[in-house]
């Protein structure tokens, strides 16, 4: 259990929360028991590699896998009321509102953005079809879309990339949502328009006490965006501390991994960088003890025969019997570099040394 | 920025293998318009360097780069491959000298013909060309996959770091000198593009290959180049040595790309505001610099004269810039008004003048 549950404020509450799918092989269970909570005005980062099941899980809670092959379970509360395993319909649209990540095929094609944006105005505001007009033009403004006039009659193909992220997101603002949920927002944009874009996020989050789920792969937009980051791997969390806390007391193996793996700007050229061996488990057969153990240098015995528990220290969770920066884990490196490989079999070689 | 000027090609060194003076690439876009995509770009490559080049979408990146292995014909300008002028050569010319010159794209999946084998893939170029001297099982193996799986598995049965590199063995396999990569980690995870890196660099050892690396992520071309060019609207602000241009940015532009990159270590973070605005047409572009419209720094020379690439001291550091960033004691040499120093002709440039 997460240490961040029971606050009064809170918005969204997830408790053990599962999602599977039922397969030919099998139930891949791609989100396995998360728990956290947000709380109004803040922003939680959702931190992993893909297949690590982020994007599953914001789906799920958004009501979005519906289908009969999903299983849905545990609980999710927003706003006090349970909503996992029932229909979310009337939140979207009203207190929901979710951000894709690919820009470029969100949008309807065949419909001008202007219209694309009016939308939820007119349906779930009840607005005429002027008055959404002049909201869509206020919020074109607001989201920074140069001469909103023109770009309300232009259809999807005429706007860049970062135009059409901003149009996506003024469809998100449009009905000013309590919750809002973007699935890497800016991956598929150049750098000034992500950090714009991530600028805006924050500026209208501010003013509107809105609560973000923020996923990325990258831990540098996490860390400087986000009140807390949730590391996940596996379908389960690995690491949850306030966002500065993940980086200054690092804990899990698999935060350090991905740190290493990001190339730096103050190290010289060609320094090598250091990729997480291994590929993500099998969903439907995943490892006995700890997730990650395959690919950790870290790994010894227990850590492949039995799941850590959670390590609950304040505000920062982990879940590791080996933590980053412990004289335990010192040794456990010690040993495997040793015998040249962990108890999960992964090779060590010398030049594989992380501090 | 943007920079035209030869001052920085190497001449007089042996080791150049490719030479680009004045390369200009245009499209049409009506009967009387044309797309400047690439106007007046000179560089040249010593054998054995990594030059990365760097920009926002839209800047002439990968125009460039097609524009090295004639796909199109560029519209004027020169590209000398190891002294052979790649613009005057006949088809069957150019086709046989094409295998030195390989290119990685953006997309891993999709720049695979998803109905033949990968043995079949990487093999095609040996087919056709007869041995150059690589072995196709072998070479499957150096990018780290299994030959005998290639045999039997079409790429959509690989993941999108496997397709990449496919992509790198199917590129190797023709023995090329130069290799082109557009944007090739663009597409993959943290942890899969730091393989992909370490793989390039590993294969440019062995290989002894020369390599022009575009991104758009700068921490990624940092860790990658030799040199480095930053791109705005088709000219060139900046090229130099990689350390050198992210220590010491010169350029308003870089310093606002730098400025963007979302590393909670980046020291440029909060030194310059973003931009304003859209990167402006480039059927129409700015008069004089390129980047003068979106840039703090500008005054009335901007929109005259365009600037050209000037050396920085003596290092291999040259920036297009009527008022660039440099040291303090640089500084100085700029008239109290705002005047830049005087430097009409470009032959008589010496920054800062020689004693």
């Amino acid at each position: 259990m997460s240490p961040m549950t029971k606050t009064d404020s809170a918005i969204l509450e997830v408790e053990n929360y599962k999602v599977g799918f039922r397969t030919e092989r099998g139930l891949a269970k791609a989100v396995n028991g998360v728990s956290f909570s947000l709380e109004k005005g803040k922003t939680i980062a959702i931190v992993g590699e893909s297949g690590s099941g982020k994007t599953v899980l914001n789906r799920g809670l958004m009501g979005l896998l519906t289908d009969s092959n999903t299983i849905e379970e545990g609980s999710a509360k927003f706003m006090g009321e349970e909503i996992a395993g029932l229909s979310r319909q009337r939140f979207w649209g009203t207190n929901i509102a979710m951000i894709f990540q690919d820009p470029m095929s969100s949008l309807n094609p065949v419909m001008k953005v202007g219209k694309q944006v009016a939308e939820p105005l007119v349906l779930h505001q009840g607005l005429t079809k002027k008055e959404s007009k002049k909201e869509v033009i206020n919020l074109f403004k607001l989201v920074g879309i140069p001469d909103p006039e023109k770009r309300f009659s232009e259809y999807p193909h005429q706007l860049s990339g970062g135009m059409r992220q901003r149009v996506m997101i003024s469809i998100a603002l449009a009905i000013k949502p309590d919750l809002l949920i973007a699935d890497e927002p800016t991956t598929a944009l150049d750098v000034t328009v992500q950090k714009y874009i991530l600028d805006l996020l924050q500026e209208l989050q501010d003013e509107r006490k809105m609560s973000v789920v923020l996923i990325t792969h990258d831990l540098g937009v996490a860390r400087g965006r986000a009140d807390e980051i949730l590391v996940m791997y596996g379908g389960k969390v690995m690491e949850h501390a306030p966002s500065e806390k993940i980086f200054t007391e690092m804990s899990h193996p698999y935060t350090e991994a991905l740190t290493a793996a990001i190339p730096r700007l103050k190290d010289p050229k060609h320094t090598r960088l250091i990729p997480i061996p291994g590929s993500p488990p099998d969903l439907v057969h995943p490892p006995v003890g700890c997730k990650f153990a395959p690919r950790c240098v870290y790994a010894q015995e227990n850590c492949i025969n039995e799941e850590p528990a959670a390590t609950v220290k304040g505000r920062h969770s982990y879940s590791c019997f080996y933590p980053v920066g412990t004289e335990k884990n010192k040794d456990a490196y010690q040993k495997n570099a040793a015998q040249g490989h962990t108890a999960a079999g992964l090779k060590i070689s010398r030049r594989r040394v992380l501090k | 920025m943007a920079g035209s000027g030869k001052n920085h090609l190497r001449s007089e060194s042996e080791n150049i293998i490719l030479k680009v003076e004045d390369l200009v690439v245009e499209f049409p876009s009506s009967k009387k318009d044309f797309v400047h995509a690439v106007s007046n770009i000179s560089f040249d490559l010593e054998t054995g360097e990594t030059l990365g080049i760097v920009g926002e979408s839209g800047c002439g990146k990968s125009s460039t780069a097609k524009a090295i292995i004639q796909l199109p014909k560029p519209k004027s300008g020169s590209v000398l491959f190891k002294g052979t002028e790649l613009m005057n050569l006949a088809k069957e010319e150019l086709r046989k000298i094409r295998p030195k010159l390989q290119m990685i794209y953006q997309d891993p999946i999709s720049s695979l013909n998803p109905r033949r084998n990968v043995f079949e893939i990487v093999n095609e170029g040996s087919k056709i060309w007869g041995d150059l001297g690589q072995e196709t099982s072998a070479l499957i193996e150096s990018v780290g996959l299994d030959p005998d799986e290639a045999r039997t598995k079409k790429p959509h049965e690989y993941s999108g770091g496997q397709c990449q590199r496919i992509s790198i063995a199917r590129a190797l396999a023709l023995n090329p000198q130069i290799l082109i990569c557009d944007e090739p980690v663009s597409a993959l995870d943290v942890s899969v593009q730091a393989r992909i890196i370490n793989l390039l660099e590993d294969m440019k050892s062995q290989f002894g290959l020369t390599v022009i690396f575009i991104s758009h992520d700068l921490s990624v071309v940092k860790n990658i180049s030799d040199r480095v060019s930053v791109m705005y609207l088709g000219k060139m602000c900046e090229i130099g040595d990689s350390d050198l241009i992210y220590e010491k940015p010169a350029h308003p532009y870089t310093r606002v790309l730098l400025a963007a990159i979302p590393d909670p270590e980046n020291m440029h973070s909060g030194t310059v505001d973003l931009l304003e605005g859209e990167l402006p047409s480039a059927i129409n572009p700015p008069s004089g610099c390129r980047f003068r419209t979106r840039c703090p720094r500008a005054e009335a020379i901007c929109e005259k004269e365009e600037p050209v690439l000037v050396q920085i001291g003596n290092e291999d550091h040259w920036v297009a810039c009527h008022f660039p960033h440099i040291d303090i004691e640089l500084d100085a040499l700029t008239s109290e008004k705002g005047e830049p120093i005087d430097h009409k002709t470009e032959d008589e440039i010496l920054w800062p003048p020689a004693d």
